[in-house]
């Protein structure tokens, strides 16, 4: 059956690769799916990673918010103030103050190479996949929360309450922590994470590990920016335009 | 202080010899409760058989192993999915309402609540079917009527009092939801 | 000349022992209260995601890391060989171990997902993380306290033989313990206010100040409620070596801000923790440098206030306050202070980027805590009435070995 579904994926995005290279204009991108088989495990022969071009995000990025709120259910704990409610993927408003350069931005979970969350976990719950992706194990977490302050971009959020009513896809739970996962369940399914398919135009993901995959090629070419990237976290989410 | 400790000691050994005859008498009783019909049967009696002895005895390690392959190595077969577990044994709608683990109906919640064992799964895991606008990633739905062949039956495990066990309640759950 | 010491369990007897006891149970069970709300989930605590850890944790740190002082007064008579600490060393290692358990049950309760603990005690541990390690080192802690109160306590040969080697390796389990602890935040490259390999060696000599100044109180309540005699030479020297731990924070946290004054980077923070740019300014240098260090110097070296026994208890309630608003302004102030993702921007965002957080710790939090501490005292109560630890007599004549009888 596995076999069956790899080669009817390989197929169609053979087709919809060549159409979408000839017919899509520059700046829009489609991911090169390599989806894996469902009993096949993860290797480290591919690093997922995600580029975000901050010009052409007309809204800054609250589309990618929206999408990412529906696909994971986060964002409306009823009993949590404002601030305990949980936040996966947020706009930042940067103003820089000698220029006056006005720019908004998403941000949310880098994924590093060498997180500062997965050293300080004691129960090795914050773990990193081998293909890159940096998830909470919530079977193991213990709500600790010392991810959150290990955190340089404050990418974490901890469940105030108790929730129901949760994503099949998303299992999250009261007293764990939680980060954007980079979509796991829908990369494990040969898809793109809900933002980026919220802003084909603006950003793009892929492997890093493929020199020839779009986004391995485009980075080559143009570089991409990382936030604090004087921590040398080496992080998987690049930027433009920042 | 140890002749003080004694007379607490001893009272307190006391006290716990009676609580433990007390649990011990209660625990005579070792018919499990009738747990709630599956959405989805297995082809064969057989089949059907090994599964539920199997799951009496592993399912805790069984779920412990299969979340682990998910988590790290992101192995997300049906068998390895709670999403699966959950679209076969628990209705969309009992009675006209959402069944949660909070319902003593519940299937998962039948057995956990007769031995008093906190359910810590749906803390994170939503405990119902949900129909899916496609986002998700396993391809089960409810309406989907493929019968699992499972890789590890092991006829051996089957005690025979469980067997009878099971005819039992088979009887008695076809009885009931009639 | 200083007489072999005598020991004796403290009667439960009297108005006083039940009226004190009553009070600091009572507060463990404000604890347990508080632990059955936050059950609910953490919205009734003022903790959210900027502000992670709140007031348990300022509790908690606290405790444990006057648990690694409070058994410093044993490792003075022990490694060190001086004479009028050795009686006091029962009651220091047992405080100690009542301080430890105290500052971790607070730890414990505040956990969001306590269940999965055990799974963790079956071995699962990342050994790259502190906290992993300080899961050994206080539990090993505690197995040391054990050891070495069982050398203080037996009068066989082979107790008194182990007597130094333990209280040796009690130091050395203490400094990696409290290093431990100072490690939390000092390996935390992604806060302005932590990343300081400083944060390390200012926890050791924050717990010699609380350590002392909480032992000091202990031992003085102790002996003025059992009606045993304390002597002042006994008293000077807890005096003293509170004084001298207290210079030792300042001259510490004096480094500290004054070499982070220096980088361009730390001027934001500084200003904020330091140069009157919250309300954080006003705790440090009236709570912390005033309150908790300048007074109680004072109030010990004073001339006319020499032997003065209110003077030190001053002292010491100060101090104690003055730790405990340290790790406020440590565990507050750091957190408040946001991160910096773009240098020299204006940032905002709905997550608080760019903005002070506030925070406010509701009354759980509160009760949490000080049930942790109530049960700190507790447990110090019932060794006292059912273990040996109280010296007898602590006067002058036969505590001080250097004691010159009158004529």
């Amino acid at each position: 059956m596995s076999n069956i579904n790899s080669y009817r994926r390989k197929f169609l995005i053979g087709v919809t690769g060549t159409a979408a290279a000839v017919t899509l204009a520059p700046g829009v991108f489609l991911r090169q799916v390599q989806a894996k088989a469902n009993d096949e495990a993860v290797s480290d022969k591919v690093r997922w990673g995600m580029l975000i071009d901050v010009n052409k995000l007309e809204d800054g990025g609250d589309a990618c918010i929206e999408a990412c709120k529906k696909e994971h259910g986060w964002g409306n704990e009823e009993h949590s103030s404002d601030l305990q409610d949980a936040q996966w993927i947020r706009k930042v408003k940067v103003t820089e103050k000698m220029t006056g350069k006005a720019m908004s931005l998403p941000v949310m979970c880098q994924h590093c190479e060498t997180a500062p969350c997965i050293d300080v976990c004691p129960t090795g719950a914050s773990m990193k996949r081998p293909d890159g992706i940096v998830q909470v194990n919530k079977h193991v977490c213990i709500g600790c929360r010392y991810c959150m302050m290990a955190c340089p971009y404050k990418a974490r959020s901890f469940i105030h309450e108790t929730l129901t009513d949760q994503r099949p896809g998303t299992p999250r739970g009261k007293g764990t922590v939680e980060s954007c996962n980079m979509c796991v369940n829908r990369v494990d399914a040969g898809k793109n994470p809900a933002c980026v398919d919220a802003a084909p135009k603006a950003m793009l993901f892929g492997d890093l590990n493929d020199p020839e995959s779009k986004i391995s090629k485009v980075l080559k070419k143009y570089g991409g920016t990382q936030i604090r990237a004087d921590l040398g976290l080496n992080t998987g989410v690049r930027y433009w335009g920042i | 202080m140890f002749c003080y400790l004694t007379k607490i000691t001893q009272s307190l050994l006391g006290v716990a010899l009676m609580l433990l005859l007390a649990t011990g008498l209660t625990a005579c009783n070792s018919e499990p409760p009738t747990l709630m019909k599956a959405v989805k049967q297995f082809e064969s009696d057989e089949i059907r058989d090994a599964h539920v002895t199997r799951m009496r005895k592993y399912h805790m390690d069984d779920l412990k192993h299969k979340r682990d392959e998910t988590m790290h190595k992101g192995i997300r077969t049906e068998e390895n999915s709670l999403i699966a577990c959950i679209n076969c044994h628990v209705p969309e709608k009992h009675n006209g309402k959402v069944l949660r683990h909070t319902d003593p109906e519940h299937f998962c919640s039948t057995c956990h609540g007769y031995v008093a064992a906190q359910l810590d799964c749906f803390q994170c895991h939503v405990d119902h079917p949900v129909k899916d606008t496609g986002s998700t990633s396993t391809e089960t739905s409810t309406t989907d009527q493929t019968v699992y062949q499972l890789q590890h039956p092991k006829f051996d495990d089957a005690d025979q009092s469980d067997k009878q066990l099971l005819a039992k309640n088979k009887t008695e759950g076809e009885a009931a939801s009639e | 000349m200083a007489t072999k010491a005598v020991f004796s369990e403290i009667k439960n007897s009297g108005l006083g022992f039940w009226a004190v006891l009553g009070f600091f149970g009572l507060l463990v069970l404000g604890g347990v209260w508080a632990f059955m709300v936050m059950h609910h989930g953490h919205y009734v605590t003022g903790m959210d995601n900027q502000i992670v850890w709140g007031m348990p944790h300022v509790f908690a740190i606290f405790l444990i890391v006057a648990a690694s002082g409070a058994a410093n007064i044993a490792t003075i008579g022990t490694v060190f060989g001086k004479k009028i600490y050795q009686p006091l060393g029962r009651l220091s290692a047992f405080l100690a171990a009542a301080l430890l358990v105290g500052g971790l049950i607070v730890l414990l309760l505040d956990l969001g997902s306590i269940g999965h603990v055990i799974e963790m005690a079956k071995g699962a541990l990342n050994f790259k993380s502190i906290f992993a390690w300080n899961m050994i080192l206080y539990s090993g802690f505690l197995g040391i306290i054990v050891v070495y109160l069982w050398t203080m306590m037996d009068r066989r040969k082979i107790a008194k033989a182990l007597y130094k080697p333990v209280g040796i390796a009690n130091m050395i389990w203490r400094f990696l313990l409290t290093m431990g602890t100072g490690s939390i935040f000092g390996f935390l490259v992604s806060r302005q206010y932590y990343d300081a390999a400083i944060m390390a060696p200012l926890f050791i000599v924050i717990s010699y100040v609380i350590g002392t100044a909480i032992y000091t109180l202990v031992l003085m309540a102790s002996f003025k409620m059992t009606g045993r005699e304390l002597g002042d030479a006994v008293l000077n020297r807890l005096r003293s070596t509170l004084a001298i731990f207290i210079a030792a924070v300042l001259f510490l946290v004096l480094a500290r801000h004054l070499a982070n004054l220096y980088a361009t980077e730390h001027h934001g923070v500084e200003g904020y923790m330091v140069g009157g740019g919250s309300g954080f300014s006003s705790l440090f240098w009236y709570g912390q440098i005033v309150m908790g260090s300048l007074i109680p110097m004072f109030l010990i070296w004073c001339r006319f206030l020499k032997n003065n026994r209110f003077a030190l208890i001053g002292a010491a309630i100060f101090a104690i306050l003055g730790g405990f608003v340290q790790f406020y302004i440590i565990l507050i102030g750091g957190q408040s202070y946001p991160l910096v993702l773009f240098p020299n921007a204006e940032v905002s965002s709905s997550f608080g980027d760019g903005a002070f957080n506030a925070y406010s710790a509701t009354l759980p939090e509160f009760m949490l805590g000080l049930g942790g501490v109530g049960l700190t005292i507790c447990m110090v109560i019932i060794g006292m009435r059912f273990l040996r630890l109280l010296p007898t007599n602590l006067a002058d004549e036969v505590a001080d070995p250097h004691h010159k009888a009158e004529v």
